[in-house]
């Protein structure tokens, strides 16, 4: 009796899980996950007509079908007025137009700017720079720190929290 | 990251008479289209030897176009305004609900509760709304019905 009542609640069972539609997450998570080039200790130059635009260096490059993972990254971009910016961090992320910084980032202008932070998202397609995390910014002899950085490329916009100003009069 | 240097050049407007800020604040808020600096929530703005306490400072800046340079036209406190002016002979303190210091007349206008203090010369003066002239050196006080203005003279005696 008691084996009779066993089989007959499997067979209930089984009926109601064949209607339970299993997705494939295993499929789409190793074609996600399996990256389709990557460099170790690499440097990429991109140049437009007249000079070397960008150099990227990293440790690990790993390039997968929608993004792009950048380790121990140096990022140097050079502007059109013979500046020269330069990002590094210990982890970059580019997927679509949004680029995610995160560790040790330090971003530098000349010798005068230096912006220091642990988090750095900026999307090129709205135009705003954001964190979640302390940042320090100095410009020659002034300094400017707070949390929550908000920069609109867009509206001009700058907002921030715990905000702390250091203003040389010399810096302007 | 030019965002950068147009805030330090809004910013920068503060400090514009050659000395330096140091400004903190739970939160700041540019906005360089429309000319403005928001502090918000236990704002601190130390300028040499003046200081300003209160709960939110709203800086109105113009742009010289002529040379390009962004100057500070007005200075609106709000909310639990303490401030100290150090000046050659004196100090004047000030307390009130608003303080707005117009830049180019130099004239500080206290709003609501108004009360100043010249420490040197032992004056304190009450009222709704109090103007000080900085160019001229005068100063007019506002009373209202329920609260005239009140004057006092600290006068040390001889005996």
């Amino acid at each position: 009796m008691a084996l009779r009542l066993f089989l007959l609640s499997i067979i209930i069972v089984s009926f109601f899980l064949t209607d339970i539609v299993v997705k494939d997450v295993a499929k789409n998570d190793s074609k996600e996950a399996l990256p389709k080039v990557s460099f170790m200790n690499s440097t990429m130059y991109e140049l437009n007509n007249h000079q070397v635009e960008k150099i990227v260096k990293s440790k690990q490059a790993i390039q997968y079908e929608s993004k792009d993972e950048l380790k121990d990254a140096v990022l140097i971009l050079r502007g059109a007025k013979n500046t020269t910016d330069t990002i590094s961090g210990k982890y970059m992320k580019r997927e679509n137009n949004a680029y995610e910084f995160r560790k040790n980032i330090v971003f530098t202008r000349g010798e005068d700017m230096q912006l220091k932070t642990e988090s750095l998202n900026y999307n090129d397609t709205t135009g705003i720079v954001s964190n979640n995390d302390y940042f320090v910014f100095n410009f020659q002899k002034s300094l400017f720190s707070g949390k929550k950085l908000y920069i609109s490329k867009n509206d001009f916009a700058i907002s921030g929290q715990q905000a702390h100003f250091v203003l040389n009069e010399k810096d302007l | 990251m030019k965002y950068f240097f147009i805030f330090l050049f809004l910013i920068g407007s503060l400090c514009a008479d050659e000395v330096d800020v140091d400004i903190k604040a739970d939160n700041f808020s540019a906005d360089k289209s429309k000319n403005i600096i928001i502090f918000t929530g236990h704002v601190v703005m130390i300028k040499g030897a003046d200081k300003l306490h209160c709960d939110k400072l709203t800086v109105h800046t113009k742009l010289i176009e002529s040379t390009g340079k962004t100057l500070v036209r007005q200075y609106h406190a709000v909310g639990k305004v303490d401030m100290v002016i150090k000046r050659p002979t004196t100090i004047m303190k000030g307390r009130g609900d608003e303080v707005t210091y117009n830049v180019d007349e130099q004239v500080y206008i206290i709003v609501g509760n108004g009360y100043l203090e010249d420490v040197a010369g032992q004056k304190i003066i009450k009222g709704e709304k109090i103007y000080l002239d900085e160019k001229v050196g005068t100063t007019k006080i506002d009373g209202e019905k329920n609260k005239p203005v009140q004057f006092k003279l600290k006068i040390e005696s001889n005996t």
